[in-house]
């Protein structure tokens, strides 16, 4: 594009076409173009554009008018008139809601239109109406705003991260150690299956490590300045913890496993490995606190097992075998 | 007939799928090791003799024991619960006056006992297949877990799942140059591995479990060396010696022995047709559209997969054309001399019956040795690649060379030590087994017409993008990408 056309996109009526908030994201470029550009490659997977939820659709197509809607609309889509509604919006939603063309052509367009509505929805929504739009869900990162406010932001200022939070983190974890719909969160269950240590399920207990602190166990949040990350410690004893780096990947993965259960497709197999990999290494640390007990020889072969009850909760169970 | 068993051995089975393969091969190596002679063909070469076990008690309660729920739910009673399972298991299949009171000694109560029976059948392979009880294996905890397949009235190997590629891969292991590095390495692997498991299993036995099968023997392998032979060697000890916690190691040597008996199978196929260039294995990372890569692997897995047959083809005209045949052609009695040339050298002739002509009778021989080949050697690249992740036709209808996620870790830990850079390990991959990935291999393998450039870098960067999800790959800021092995330590690690 150069300055001689733009007295042409403006008699057009195409200056949406140069939304900022669509092309921050490559939205003017071509697909192959985009995918071979790296910062559009990683800004592409936040899926920002794509995701969405009914109520920012509804306020998208909708909104304008609409009583509990109309006033969103009013303030971000109709009031910018740069890249907001303009006459083809308003034309394109018109044919799309009442329209008879069953023709693809046209509804592509407005359906292109949406997600450059959506980035713009994704800048302009402020910070008081974040929760009430859930701002995040334009995003894949449906928990990123909780993880910037209420996980980093508290711990880079030393503070202690809610309750509730870390509950959650632990039974997710649970959920991904076991392979079974736990719903405990007081304590972590290290299980295993007997052979592979990357079974997807686990029934026999090894270990349950208090979350509050109990003769030397805990589990905390805390903020790593030199890596300038978010670190969660398991602690088996004051001088004994395992250390796992909680990113943004890993912070909606185990709350999405919490709160949803099934574990999220959308994500690659990469958190679920590595959160395997921090199993191992829990299970290792806890070997090795055991090796100062008394190994007794000849002795009978205990194994906890544990199955659910109905509300999720573990039953456990032990088992001896004499030889 | 014996063409197949001359050129690649007795025998490529393909209903052996690599994990029984390898079920077979312990079996062997454990009765050997205990003779102290593993890896080590004392009296010449094929001349293996083994027996394996039939722990009959341990199957018939974990495969062929559906009583164990009811039981629980009808009978309260602790001690009526054992006294009706006991009489159950009277007619125990395949013992000879069953007793099972023994496992009252070693469970404190019946419920511990069911309990225990549902975890070990749960890490059983096979466990939710619908093949026979007798062809279901607890997985190889130890040496108390073994033994061998048997028929369905649990009387003899019927040869239908260890149908001798275990013998085969334990064979091609004796005639490594490595054998005596890879079996101090095995042999401490095993060792090292937690004794719960095979103990708990042992629990489960008569303390005289001592029911063998009659001697097996007859194993045959024609190649004192080979390629394969050594690279399969050199795979299994680079796995051995990593930091892999205790069993998890199995699976990445069952996938080894599967792909090494599939380059053996089709690298002896292209010696015996006299093809000088090494095998070449393109592999499509999946896309998501079609693309050229796949047109290529598809193209290739097609040729590959007619090698063997054509293999056998290569072995029948080479009896036609020996000066032997030649000769008794122009004698008399041809067909007969032509006969005795067959049975001699393929053990086949004897039940012919057509026309008296020498040139009918290898024509009738081609055909009963391609259809004989059909039924199970020519499946062998196809079979085993599927099952270990190498061959697959997902996102198309055609089979190709696409690895998975798990075959791409097991070539990685067996190829990295510490960390290499990707091109490195691409030329890796190339040289030892004739994968091609990116472009510069592809370059070197294909005419100039079939090469593109573009389709072979967007499968390099898939792959790249593969094995950063699988959390192997570092980029590091100066552009460079490494490939990591987590798990390998040092000597002195």
């Amino acid at each position: 594009m150069t300055p001689a056309e733009v007295p042409k996109f403006i008699a057009e009526g195409t200056v949406s076409k140069a939304s900022l908030y669509n092309n921050i994201f490559g939205g003017n470029l071509s697909e192959i173009r985009r995918q071979s550009i790296t910062i559009f490659d990683y800004l592409e997977r936040f899926q920002i554009g794509y995701e969405t939820t009914n109520r920012v659709d509804n306020l998208l197509i909708f909104g304008e008018g609409d009583e509990l809607l109309g006033s969103y609309f009013a303030e971000f889509v109709a009031a910018d008139r740069f890249y907001g509604a303009d006459s083809r919006y308003y034309a394109s939603k018109q044919e799309y809601i009442e329209g008879t063309n069953e023709g693809d052509e046209k509804s592509k367009e407005f359906l292109e239109m949406l997600v450059s509505q959506r980035r713009g929805l994704f800048f302009k929504i402020p910070k008081e109406s974040e929760v009430e739009l859930h701002l995040w869900d334009l995003t894949v990162f449906r928990f990123a705003g909780e993880y910037l406010g209420s996980v980093v932001a508290v711990v880079k200022g030393g503070g202690v991260v809610k309750r509730p939070l870390l509950s959650r983190l632990v039974r997710g974890l649970n959920r991904v150690f076991t392979g079974m719909l736990i719903n405990s969160d007081r304590e972590l269950y290290l299980a295993t299956s007997g052979n592979y240590s990357q079974a997807k399920v686990s029934r026999i207990l090894v270990e349950r490590v208090s979350v509050d602190p109990n003769k030397g166990e805990k589990i905390v949040l805390r903020y790593d300045a030199a890596s300038d990350r978010v670190i969660l410690t398991v602690f088996f004893a004051p001088t004994l913890s395992v250390e796992f780096s909680l990113t943004l990947i890993r912070y909606e993965f185990l709350s999405r496993v919490a709160i949803e259960g099934a574990l999220p497709a959308s994500f690659s197999k990469e958190c679920y490995e590595d959160l395997l990999a921090f199993k191992s290494q829990l299970i290792a640390a806890h070997t090795k606190r055991k090796a100062d007990d008394p190994v007794q020889t000849g002795t009978a072969i205990g194994l906890n097992l544990f199955t659910l009850t109905d509300q999720g909760m573990p039953d456990p169970r032990f088992i001896e075998i004499v030889p | 007939m014996w063409i197949d068993e001359a050129i690649w051995g007795h025998r490529l089975y393909d209903e052996q799928l690599p994990w029984m393969v390898f079920l077979e091969f312990l079996n062997v190596f454990y009765h050997e090791e205990d003779k102290s002679r593993a890896f080590f063909e004392p009296n010449g070469l094929n001349t293996l003799k083994y027996r394996c076990a039939h722990r009959l008690h341990l199957r018939n309660i974990l495969f062929n024991n559906p009583h164990l729920a009811e039981i629980r739910q009808n009978y309260p009673n602790e001690s009526n619960r054992w006294d009706e399972w006991l009489k159950r298991m009277k007619s125990a299949t395949g013992i000879a006056h069953a007793q099972f009171n023994y496992l009252r000694h070693h469970f404190h109560s019946f419920d511990d006992f069911c309990e225990t029976v549902s975890l070990i059948r749960s890490t059983s392979l096979e466990v939710n297949s619908n093949k026979r009880w007798t062809s279901k294996f607890v997985f190889p905890y130890g040496k108390d877990c073994l033994y061998e397949d048997l028929d369905n009235t649990a009387s003899t190997n019927d040869r239908r799942f260890f149908g001798r590629t275990g013998e085969m891969l334990y064979l091609m292991l004796c005639r490594t140059q490595r054998k005596v590095e890879l079996l101090t390495a095995l042999k401490s692997r095993l060792a090292e591995t937690d004794p719960t498991w095979d103990s708990i299993i042992k629990c489960l036995q008569p303390a005289d479990e001592t029911q063998l099968s009659g001697e097996r023997a007859n194993s045959f392998l024609p190649y004192k060396h080979h390629e394969s032979f050594d690279q399969l060697a050199e795979d299994w000890l680079a796995i051995l010696r990593l930091n892999i916690p205790s069993f998890d190691v199995f699976p990445h040597l069952v996938n080894l022995a599967g792909l090494h008996l599939i380059t053996y199978q089709l690298g002896v196929s292209r010696q015996l047709l006299g093809l000088e260039t090494p095998l070449q294995l393109i592999c499509e990372m999946v896309a998501p559209k079609k693309t050229l890569v796949r047109e290529i692997s598809c193209d290739l897995y097609q040729q590959n997969n007619l090698l063997p047959a054509q293999a056998v083809e290569t072995f029948i005209s080479r009896i036609e054309n020996s000066p032997a045949w030649q000769q008794a052609l122009s004698d008399n009695g041809a067909f007969e001399k032509c006969r005795k040339i067959l049975r001699d050298e393929v053990r086949w002739g004897e039940e012919y019956d057509g026309p008296s002509d020498p040139e009918q009778l290898i024509t009738a021989l081609r055909q009963a040795a391609m259809k004989r080949h059909r039924q199970h050697v020519a499946n062998i690249h196809r079979n085993y690649g599927r099952d270990i992740g190498l061959v697959s036709k997902r996102g198309t209808v055609k089979l190709r060379y696409a690895p998975t996620d798990a075959l791409l870790k097991t070539l990685l830990f067996a190829n990295v030590e510490r960390r290499i850079e990707l091109n490195q390990f691409l030329d890796r991959l190339h040289s030892r087994y004739g994968f091609v990935f990116s472009d510069k291999q592809a370059e070197q393998v294909l005419a100039k017409g079939e090469f593109d450039k573009k389709a072979f870098q967007a499968n390099s960067r898939r792959l790249e993008q593969r094995l950063g999800s699988l959390g192997v790959l570092k980029r590091l800021s100066d552009g460079c990408a490494y490939v990591v092995n987590p798990y390998y330590k040092t000597i002195n690690e």
